[in-house]
């Protein structure tokens, strides 16, 4: 650590020496055609050979000595802008970029510049640009995000429909999902077959698995940064679209021309609807849909300030008449501010709201019920700078503080109208960080980004503070005292400190070497022990009883690209330790238990892999190949007897291939192929019975100690798109597309049972294996989008 | 708050979705056999018996060895002892004397169970149980997911204190209803023990969890005429612990998506040579309530 702390010094010192008497070329860039900044795109100087890549609010800034340059501005998808001029005072140089003609078909791999992959210090990143996730064949029609990130390497899902994805041998929970930067809580709608972020609405999406910036931090193992398009500045834009699930509809428009724009994007589910006329009378009163809205405006102050204001809500309803009801879902809010300090200072202040809640009901009349809600907020916020010093060097700091409040369940039942309240007391916690991270070219060949984040967690008051005994490992912890604390009063504090480094070195110029480590801390925990993360999963603190998650991990990459760019290689090792995770006493109960803690348990866990990515990103064919070899694994006293086991989404292989192709002006093609290797889930090696019930035993009391069949599936569409011409503002897509073409009965897992039928006493009762497949068919889709411009 | 309501719905969402599930063969490792102890009694004054086997492969359902030339006794704090004797495959019986039982609430009991190798042990309190005060019956037309019918709740009151549990057992016609999901407990007057919900009438799930379970998982209405019988037996916490941990093991999250990781169910009987046995041994209290559907 110490020496981490020298070098960093080393090199900042190192990058004031450099400092000359220079000028500074800075500005937007932007997609000419609808105003959305471009983030990623790069500007590079002809006669110094310097790059530098707009931010993510589509800045970028170079300083320069007094002279005359051609600057190449160039973003994947885009015609190459070239300007030539004279620098002899700071210059504000906006650039407008127009959509390569050949490519408004929209079939494009990654909008970056061409050799991103090879010259960024960068590694362990994905970037997929809407269009590319639009253009994928998809489960009913449906365009989507997580689905989507899962063919990546080092991306997998426990299976199909479950919640959420893993990253790297991490859980769920250690994804920071961000919208707008926000946290999104749960990322899913109808459990996991949909995400929460609607397609006609998102501009970016960036996947880091590794090498994580010192700016990033809270979970261990990936940050999904998703950003919102701002809405075109130009002129109104509609899209929208029917599908077999949903019914999308989006609007954007200038507010003022070229200093404010909105966009306004709502989806909604119809099964139940469409499903309404074939219920039965019984359930002709139940609730099934999903639904979210998601707008975001932005305004230009100056030259110097811009102003966005993001929003997002979604939700799940689920009813049955009076019964019984369920629903869940987020709301994010984002305010945003950039401002230039100067040319070369950057800044962003964001202050964010985010929540997700569900409420459960039982009951159909006052003197028997049961409603219970359960919900995490919390409130931030995160100024960040970006400091252009000079073209070796750019230089961001900031900090972030956020403000939890855990509401891990308010439940009130009445039995025959006596009420019980069975609620647990909120909890409260304050996380803050400051973070300082250097990217620096060190020589022409040699780039580096380090830098540290300091991360403090403060478990408060209101509330009370229990202390556990010792038990057996396994075993339930007896309570020995406990504390109450005030609002706001310590509980517990943790502080630590997170060093991020990533460097590359540049063989040829088309490929390089790239190495990283990153340690990243995790404060906040899912508690979630089902093999898909359900709804009513509750988020808690860190506490006293509860450390926060550590993790190191290191990868090491050969990045080569061939073909004048054409295709892309990628290739990287990486090794991940994980501390101090949370698992869960056998019999643990996780809902509206006072003393869950007692019944956690903390383990390590263990990740390695080598993930490959083969991509081709120019032609009428385009797609990319990836495989991953990996393994994840868990140790736990008191689980498998303390000895390694596989973790539940542990899968050795996973091979996926996204293929498209331009068939003609109109008609496109696309398929996806993967293989996955089964996941591994547990099986009894006996059985006994205890009053005719017959219980299921394993011996060794091994976790996870079979492996589910393979998993592979090939899905297909196509689609046809009217030409877009200023004559014809109507342009309809229609995309037909099989999900599963050749009809696998995958299955999610293997299930053991007694059987259903009723057993004398004394009669062998009988127990099978049962194979559950989530989708067991084919399922063909037809949907329509449009685009009214 | 049970998990299995939440369940129920998550099933139903999935069930109406697109899952399918089928039965397959699957070779699976075989453990060694352990030592089985099923021993649940109760103070009435009826055979009682305790059982002796092994465990079976999983999918075994025939082969059942047993231990049959064991001695089996309870004691009782009050002094008694009880013989067991064997009468085949591994049962071994006690039939009281008329009006005989094996003890009082309050008293504690040992079982001792000495075979030419090994002495098995266990002990147990009885605990007190409260009395049922009625069934009843209704005609329902507007039940949720269920025929339209006539369905049974019993009416009782958790007694005071935290702590209390029970295992409520059900006769239609005579027979037991014995499914994974008909056991019906109850941690105090609700289902689980953080949610400390004492001395109340016990809640709907419990008190219409009399109702039997169809094959599609559904509850099943009864006719007119069929008799109902409802014992309530209590049992120790460590007993109510092992039922329910059994029970999700057993049901293992209605096989959706949302099962939770297999484990095995501690019991409570020891072995002197420290071996693992399974099984459990409890002495309940009970109290009963019959009724005829009208």
């Amino acid at each position: 650590m110490k020496r981490i702390f020298q070098l960093t010094t080393i090199c900042f010192l190192l990058s004031y020496s450099l400092n000359a008497q220079e000028y500074i070329l800075s500005g937007y860039l932007k997609d000419a055609s609808n105003g959305e900044t471009l983030i990623g795109a790069t500007a590079f100087v002809t006669e110094t050979g310097q790059g530098i890549s707009s931010n993510e609010y589509g800045f970028y800034s170079i300083s320069l000595e007094k002279g005359s340059y051609t600057i190449v501005y160039d973003y994947l998808g885009f015609e190459t802008q070239v300007l030539t001029l004279e620098l002899n005072e700071n210059t504000r140089q906006d650039v407008e970029m127009q959509i390569e003609s050949a490519l408004l078909s929209e079939v494009v791999v990654l909008g970056e510049a061409e050799d991103r992959n090879v010259t960024e210090v960068e590694m362990s990143t994905n970037k997929l640009d809407i269009a590319t996730i639009k253009s994928m064949p998809s489960l009913l029609g449906e365009v989507e995000i997580i689905r989507s990130i899962q063919l990546l390497p080092g991306v997998t899902s426990v299976g199909e429909g479950a919640s959420g994805f893993n990253v790297r041998g991490g859980s769920i929970d250690q994804n920071l999902v961000l919208l707008d930067e926000a946290p999104i809580f749960n990322s899913s709608h109808l459990f996991g077959f949909f995400s929460v972020f609607n397609p006609d609405a998102v501009k970016d999406v960036k996947l880091y698995k590794g090498g994580i910036p010192a700016r990033y931090g809270g979970r261990l193992s990936s940050i999904l940064d998703v950003r919102m398009k701002e809405g075109n500045s130009k002129k109104l834009e509609v899209n929208g679209g029917v599908g077999f699930i949903f019914s999308r509809l989006s609007v954007e428009a200038p507010i003022i021309e070229d200093k404010s724009s909105f966009i306004v994007a709502g989806r909604r589910s119809y099964i139940d609807v469409l499903a309404a006329p074939f219920l039965d009378e019984e359930f002709s009163d139940s609730v099934l849909n999903f639904y979210d809205l998601t707008l975001k405006t932005n305004y230009k102050i100056s030259e110097s300030d811009r102003l966005y204001l993001s929003g997002y809500f979604g939700r799940d309803n689920f009813g049955f008449g009076e019964a019984a009801g369920f629903n869940w879902g987020n709301s994010t809010g984002s305010f945003r501010w950039n401002h230039l300090f100067s040319d070369k200072l950057f800044s962003n202040v964001t202050l964010f709201y985010s929540d997700y809640d569900y409420q459960i009901k039982f009951g159909d009349d006052a003197i028997n019920r049961f409603d219970w809600d359960a919900s995490i907020e919390n409130w931030s916020i995160k100024p960040e700078f970006t400091y252009f010093l000079n073209p070796s060097n750019l230089l961001k700091f900031g900090g972030q503080s956020i403000v939890y409040k855990f509401l891990p369940g308010n439940a009130v039942g009445v039995s025959e109208g006596e009420q019980r309240v069975i609620s647990l007391p909120p909890k409260y916690a304050i996380e803050n960080a400051l973070f300082v991270e250097n990217e620096q070219d060190i020589t022409d060949a040699l780039k580096l980004n380090y830098g540290l984040r300091l991360s403090h967690f403060n478990y408060t008051g209101k509330g009370t503070a229990y202390e556990y005994g010792d038990a057996p490992a396994g075993d339930r912890r007896p309570l020995v005292s406990f504390e109450t604390f005030d609002q706001w009063e310590g509980i517990q504090s943790y502080y630590n400190l997170e060093p991020r480094f990533s460097a590359k070195y540049q063989l040829t110029g088309e490929s390089s070497v790239k190495a990283s480590y990153n340690r990243t801390t995790q404060y906040i925990h899912l508690i979630s022990n089902t093999t898909a993360s359900t709804p009513v999963d509750v988020w808690t603190p860190s506490t006293n009883n509860i450390k926060p998650q550590i993790a190191d991990q290191v990868a090491l990459g050969y990045f080569r690209n061939f073909d004048n760019n054409t295709y892309e290689l990628s290739s990287e090792a990486y090794y991940k330790k994980m501390n101090q995770i949370v698992e869960y006493i056998d019999g643990a109960d996780l809902f509206l238990n006072t003393f869950l803690e007692g019944e956690l348990l903390e383990g390590r866990g263990r990740a390695y892999g080598l993930e490959l990515q083969m991509k081709k990103e120019k032609g009428n064919t385009t797609g990319w190949m990836s495989y991953t070899l990996a393994r994840t694994e868990r140790q736990v006293d008191g689980i498998s007897r303390g000895e390694w086991f596989p973790s539940r989404f542990d899968q050795l292989h996973n091979l996926s291939a996204t293929l498209f192709r331009q068939l003609t002006d109109s008609w496109n093609f696309s398929a996806n192929f993967v293989f996955i290797t089964g996941t591994p889930t547990n099986f009894p090696t006996s059985r006994y019975n205890q009053q005719g019930l017959v219980i299921p035993h394993n011996t060794n009391e091994a976790r996870n100690n079979i492996r589910i069949p393979n998993y592979h599936r090939l899905d297909l569409s196509v689609s046809w798109k009217g030409k877009e011409s200023p004559e014809n503002r109507w342009q309809g897509e229609w995309v037909f597309s099989i999900y599963n073409v050749y009809n696998r009965r995958n299955p999610f897992s293997i299930y053991f049972q007694q059987g259903n039928e009723r057993v004398a006493p004394g009669q062998p009762v009988r127990t099978d294996a049962y194979r559950l497949a989530v989708i067991g068919n084919y399922i063909p889709s037809i949907s329509y989008n449009f685009k009214f411009k | 708050m049970t998990t299995r309501n939440i369940y129920f719905i998550f099933a139903f969402a999935l069930l109406s979705l697109m899952a399918c599930q089928d039965v397959i063969t699957v070779d699976l490792e075989q453990g060694e056999p352990q030592v089985v102890v099923d021993a649940w009694i109760n103070n009435l004054s009826t055979e009682q018996s305790i059982i002796l086997q092994y465990t079976q492969p999983y999918f075994d359902s025939t082969s059942l060895a047993a231990i049959e030339d064991a001695t089996v006794q309870v004691i009782s704090s009050a002094g008694k002892t009880v013989d067991f004797t064997h009468t085949g495959q591994g049962v071994y019986t006690w039939t009281p004397a008329t009006g005989e039982i094996i003890g009082d609430i309050g008293e504690e009991f040992d079982l001792m169970i000495i075979t030419n190798e090994t002495t098995y042990s266990s002990s147990t309190e009885l605990r007190p149980v409260p009395v049922i005060d009625s069934i009843q019956q209704e005609f329902r037309t507007d039940e949720f997911i269920a025929e339209d019918g006539i369905y049974t709740q019993f009416f009782s009151r958790d007694l005071v204190g935290l702590g209390d549990t029970y295992w409520i057992k059900t006769y239609k016609d005579g027979v037991y209803l014995n499914k994974p999901l008909e056991l019906n407990i109850a941690y105090d007057a609700s289902r689980a023990p953080g949610a400390e919900v004492d001395n109340v009438i016990f809640i709907p799930p419990i008190r219409e969890g009399i109702n039997e379970i169809g094959d599609e998982n559904l509850p099943v209405a009864w006719e007119v005429g069929q008799s109902v019988r409802v014992e309530i037996h209590s049992i120790s916490n460590d007993a109510y612990t092992f039922l329910a941990l059994a029970q999700r093991q057993i049901l293992n999250g209605l096989n959706t998506i949302f099962a939770e990781p297999l484990v095995n169910t501690d019991g409570n009987i020891e072995s002197s040579d420290g071996t693992e046995v399974l099984g459990f041994f409890n002495v309940a209290a009970v109290s009963i309530s019959e009724k005829v559907i009208e």
